[in-house]
């Protein structure tokens, strides 16, 4: 009988003495048992994260590779360890030659523990195992990382399902074909009942990385991808603490746009320009990265500055669409774990403010900071619908005193008594200082409410009314009264200035003879009728 | 000129490197090899041997040249460590990525000396040399290549450790077709406790396990088709003999059959990938109740080296489709034949009789055959010149000598004696068995007919007719 001139081999050896196909995977009993697994003994330096993988690849919970990338994953998502993206290209001799035996190893980033008075690193990232373990951390380094992320497991526990569940809807999961992503559906079995109510993907988390990984092809047949991707590490009120920071003034450094508070100090910093070498990706270098900065004053000087925002950050939209990422808030929530936290964070802001309706900036700003726009029912809320768009103007939009209509009310006023009056289709005092129209939103380019009030007549109606207005209660009500038929939008900021404006803690009764004489103004085609309750005008 | 490209790794490479010089210098297989030989230690006698075997070195080498390369600029880094050779001490970044990496124990590893048995360290030193200008310039050539073979193992910390980043550095040169030839564990080692500088045969098992884990990974879908060999555990035939080597021994050659076994790679992988596409990695069959099998198998039709730079010109025909067993006994005759004519007092008798000098009662042209002697004084002038010229044909003689036996002992050393055998009884080795009578009956019975007339324009030297005289001994040995 033949045998095959193999150290070993289970299987049929042909008795014609020759060649004869082993097949294209490794034979049975070949395999290194993955509890042995020396990393040093495969032919790269890479070994532990071929080791590493295989063992997650295999599904080997107890193996200590797989307890460490477990540890060092939950560690991330604890907020206990801290991910430092890099580049092998900076790192002299070593970097070069790793760089050359892996091109597409580049990109990694060093995980970090911050004790106090030292930081040590417990891990680094690679694309088939995502994390792998560092080979000099001793049984009682792992004890220790171990007893730190204890008391938040539930929280990690919390995250990880919630980005499993993004990645697996994106079409970006597949446990079959990519070992980390395998590892992770053990890890979330083994970890009994998820509370998932524990930390929120969405507002409890700040994204570190990117990491450069597979996952899976969006069709299962063919081989995983490459792709940027971030870790969400527990933070708690992240989503709070950027929206609240959209009320500060944005501002311009060299390599980043600042959030300047009230004092002038920044309360935010997201990365801008990254300084990397010719064909890096500044995707890589951190270009995106949101840092909150707690500076003890309040972050609001003001209206938001969002359109401000925006533009600074267009370095960032850029990046991202050089690495072929779409930027518009519909694929950055369908895909939150690609994008760096600015712009995830204010995608999420913006969810829930419906196709076509314009709000003002200020509303605008409220609906990102997650204020449901209330009922039109209401009267502090009205809306004009002109073609495809409806305009929308509020009083007040969750806690938050807006004061859109009141302020349309003091226009409404300013033209009745004859102070405002059109002049090439511009509501105006006469010296061209247009009291409409002002701002549009960043978030969609052609948002622009024509009726939203300029920042000056919205400052006098948050204050106290003037007693010179006070005075006029027999005017107020005439007002009330020429627009009690009008637009809806008129009335209610008829009606909402005058209760304002008359100071008498209830609203102003309709009463007295209508407007003398009526004007035309056109708002985008729609014309409404403005009363003047005085002869002439100029 | 386009040709096959043989790139050894390591020491399994060496071996490999060695079985193919053989079977090139006796034509089983064609003479198009080029080699392309990388160990870090090229200092070891084995390298020694593969650079210069028998002699043969430069434009006579059969694999065109035997350099054996370091895989990284030993002049750049010296004697450094490891550690040493890739951490810079100012930059604690690199020394933090360096120690996630690698086990503390691999620090102290003297890289030029070897990787002691460390896969991961020899492919990490081995990207260090692969992107020197040098070593592209190494792998030039191979652009030209008709095909590829790999040869090396996945066993120690070299060839296991360099093979795949070569492939992946091979593959920027050239995409045609290439083979690999890679040996599993093959031998084993006495020592049973790890030290440093040394490997266990643990060591073998883990290493072997892990690399071809790898190697069905990552390096099988980057090479044509691949064929597996390693030694049969607790196997023993008459070919199939276990090694077991001491420290420093595995610096010198250790002959052994699977090393042929690897070589026949040379001569069936092509036809094998153009039946099997599809087919990535072979083992070989090997028939214990007919061992020989390799003896009787078809090879290539090469003309061998011993006819080179002769003085007649019909040297390099092919002898047509011969199985490796004639080629060997063939060998094995010129050897018998050419240890008669440069046995001592042969050649004191030749220099005699040309050279002028205490002529022997018994020297006469009629001790090595009329023909040789036309082929001399044919050659040659008288006096001097003619005892020089003689002087340089023994000297040649004994070259060719070393040179067969080169191939002769290392058959001898595989097969058994009645392996070698014609299957059919051989006539011509039992007479050759008879003495110095037999011997020159012999030789003149195959050089009969066969002296050299040269031109008064383009006399022959006192070497070529040496190759010519031993390429007729040839010829008629393989014709038998």
């Amino acid at each position: 009988m033949a045998i095959a001139l193999l150290h070993s081999f289970i299987g049929t050896v042909p008795d014609e003495p020759g060649l004869f196909p082993i097949g294209n995977t490794i034979p049975k009993g070949w395999e290194p048992d993955p509890n042995t697994y020396q990393p040093g003994a495969f032919p790269t330096p890479y070994g532990r994260a071929e080791a590493t993988a295989l063992v997650l690849g295999t599904g080997q919970p107890g193996v200590p590779l797989f307890d460490h990338f477990q540890w060092l994953l939950m560690g991330l998502l604890s907020g206990v360890l801290r991910v430092v993206p890099d580049d092998l290209r900076r790192l002299d001799n070593l970097g070069q030659s790793l760089d050359l035996v892996d091109p597409e190893a580049r990109y990694f980033a060093r995980i970090v523990w911050d004790e106090p008075g030292k930081t040590t690193t417990f891990g680094v990232t690679y694309r088939t195992c995502l994390l792998w373990s560092h080979a000099r951390r001793t049984t009682d380094d792992w004890n220790r990382l171990s007893n730190a992320i204890a008391p938040r497991r539930s929280i990690a526990l919390a995250l990880l399902a919630q980005w499993r569940e993004t990645l697996h809807s994106a079409k970006a999961w597949s446990a079959q074909a990519v070992p980390w992503q395998r590892a992770i559906e053990l890890i979330l079995q083994q970890g009994g009942d998820v509370r998932t109510d524990a930390a929120s993907l969405r507002s409890d988390t700040a994204h570190q990385g990117p990491l450069y990984v597979l996952v899976s092809a969006e069709d299962p047949t063919q081989k995983p991808r490459l792709e940027w991707l971030y870790l969400p590490v527990y933070a708690k009120g992240r989503l709070q603490q950027f929206r609240s920071r959209l009320q500060a003034k944005p501002s311009k450094t060299s390599d980043s746009a600042v959030l300047l508070d009230a004092s002038g100090a920044a309360c935010a910093r997201i990365s801008t320009l990254p300084q990397v070498a010719a064909g890096a990706s500044k995707l890589a270098a951190g270009i995106g990265t949101l840092e909150i900065i707690d500076t003890g004053a309040a972050a609001g000087i003001g209206a938001p500055q969002t359109e401000e925002l925006a533009r600074l950050l267009e370095p960032v939209r850029q990046a991202l669409k050089e690495a072929g990422r779409s930027t518009d808030p519909a694929s950055i929530r369908a895909a939150p774990w690609a994008y760096p936290d600015a712009l995830r964070l204010m995608a999420f802001l913006q969810e829930g403010i419906a196709e076509g309706v314009i709000l003002s900036n200020a509303a605008h700003m409220a609906c990102i900071g997650g204020a449901q726009v209330p009922d039109e029912s209401s009267d502090q809320v009205a809306s004009l619908q002109i073609g495809q768009q409806k305009l929308v103007l509020m009083d007040a939009l969750g806690d938050k005193g807006l004061f859109e209509l009141r302020a349309l009310g003091l226009t409404l006023y300013r033209v009745f008594i004859g102070e405002l009056g059109i002049k090439q289709g511009v509501l105006t005092t006469g010296v061209n200082v247009s009291v409409l129209g002002q701002v549009s939103s960043p978030f969609a380019a052609d948002s622009k409410n024509p009726l939203e009030s300029a920042a000056w007549v919205t400052q006098i109606v948050a204050a106290e009314p003037p007693l010179a207005i006070r005075k006029r209660f027999a005017t107020l009500q005439r007002l009330v009264a020429t627009y009690e038929n009008a637009e809806p939008m008129l009335a209610k900021s008829a009606r909402s200035f005058a209760a304002w404006a008359a100071d008498r803690g209830a609203s102003v009764a309709p009463l007295g003879k209508p407007a003398d004489r009526n004007l035309s103004f056109n708002v985008g085609g729609q014309v409404l009728v403005l009363g003047v309750d005085v002869p002439t005008f100029d | 000129m386009a040709s096959r490209f043989l790139i050894a790794v390591g020491g399994s490479g060496q071996h490999i490197a060695l079985a193919v010089t053989r079977l090139v210098y006796m034509g089983a297989l064609e003479s198009d090899i080029q080699l392309i030989a990388i160990d870090p230690d090229n200092k070891q006698p084995i390298s020694q041997r593969l650079e210069s075997p028998a002699g043969m070195s430069g434009k006579n080498h059969p694999l065109k040249q035997g350099q054996v390369y370091t895989p990284f600029d030993l002049s750049k880094y010296g004697k450094k460590t490891f550690a040493a050779m890739f951490v810079d001490e100012s930059n604690p970044d690199e020394r933090e990525l360096f120690e996630s990496m690698f086990e503390e124990h691999m620090d102290s590893i003297p890289v030029h000396q070897g990787m002691y048995g460390t896969p991961c360290v020899g492919a990490t030193v081995f990207a260090e040399g692969a992107r020197s200008a040098s070593f592209a310039n190494l792998l030039a050539p191979v652009q030209n290549a008709t095909s590829v073979y790999i040869c090396g193992s996945v066993v120690g910390g070299t060839g296991a450790g360099i093979t795949h980043k070569l492939i992946s550095e091979l593959r920027r040169h050239y995409n045609g077709p290439m083979f690999g030839v890679f040996m599993l564990p093959w031998f084993k080692v006495q020592n049973t406790t790890a030290t440093v500088g040394t490997i266990t045969n643990a060591d073998i098992q883990r290493n072997a396990t892990h690399g071809l884990k790898y190697f069905y990974e990552h390096t099988i879908p980057a090479l044509t088709s691949s064929v597996l060999v390693g030694y049969p555990e607790n196997f023993v035939s008459q070919v199939l003999r276990p090694i077991t080597v001491g420290t420093g021994d595995m610096g010198n050659e250790q002959p052994h059959f699977l090393h042929l076994i690897a070589s026949h790679g040379f001569a069936t992988l092509v036809k094998a990938s153009l039946a099997h596409k599809d087919v990535k990695a072979y083992a070989i069959a090997h028939h214990p109740a007919a061992e020989d099998w390799l003896l009787s198998a078809p090879w290539e039709n090469g003309t061998g080296l011993l006819g080179r730079d002769c003085a007649h010109t019909d040297t390099m025909a092919s002898p047509g489709a011969l199985d490796l067993r004639t080629r060997i006994r063939a060998h094995q005759v010129v050897l018998n034949l050419l240890k008669y004519l440069t046995a001592d007092k042969r050649s004191k008798e030749l220099l005699a009789f040309y050279g002028g000098g205490v002529l022997s009662v018994f020297a006469s042209n009629t001790a090595w055959g009329d023909d040789l002697h036309a082929s001399i004084v044919n050659s040659t002038e008288k006096g001097e010149l003619r005892k020089t010229f003689v002087k340089e044909m023994i000297n040649e003689f004994n070259i060719i000598a070393q040179e067969v036996e080169l191939c002769v002992e290392w058959a001898q050393h595989m097969f058994p004696a009645e392996m070698l055998r014609m299957p059919h009884g051989d006539a011509l080795l039992d007479r050759l068995k008879g003495g110095e009578a037999s011997q020159l009956v012999e030789l003149r019975s195959m050089w009969k007919g066969r002296g050299i007339s040269s031109s008064q324009t383009n006399k022959p030297k006192g070497a070529q007719v040496a190759r010519s005289h031993a390429k007729f001994i040839l010829d008629a040995a393989l014709k038998v």
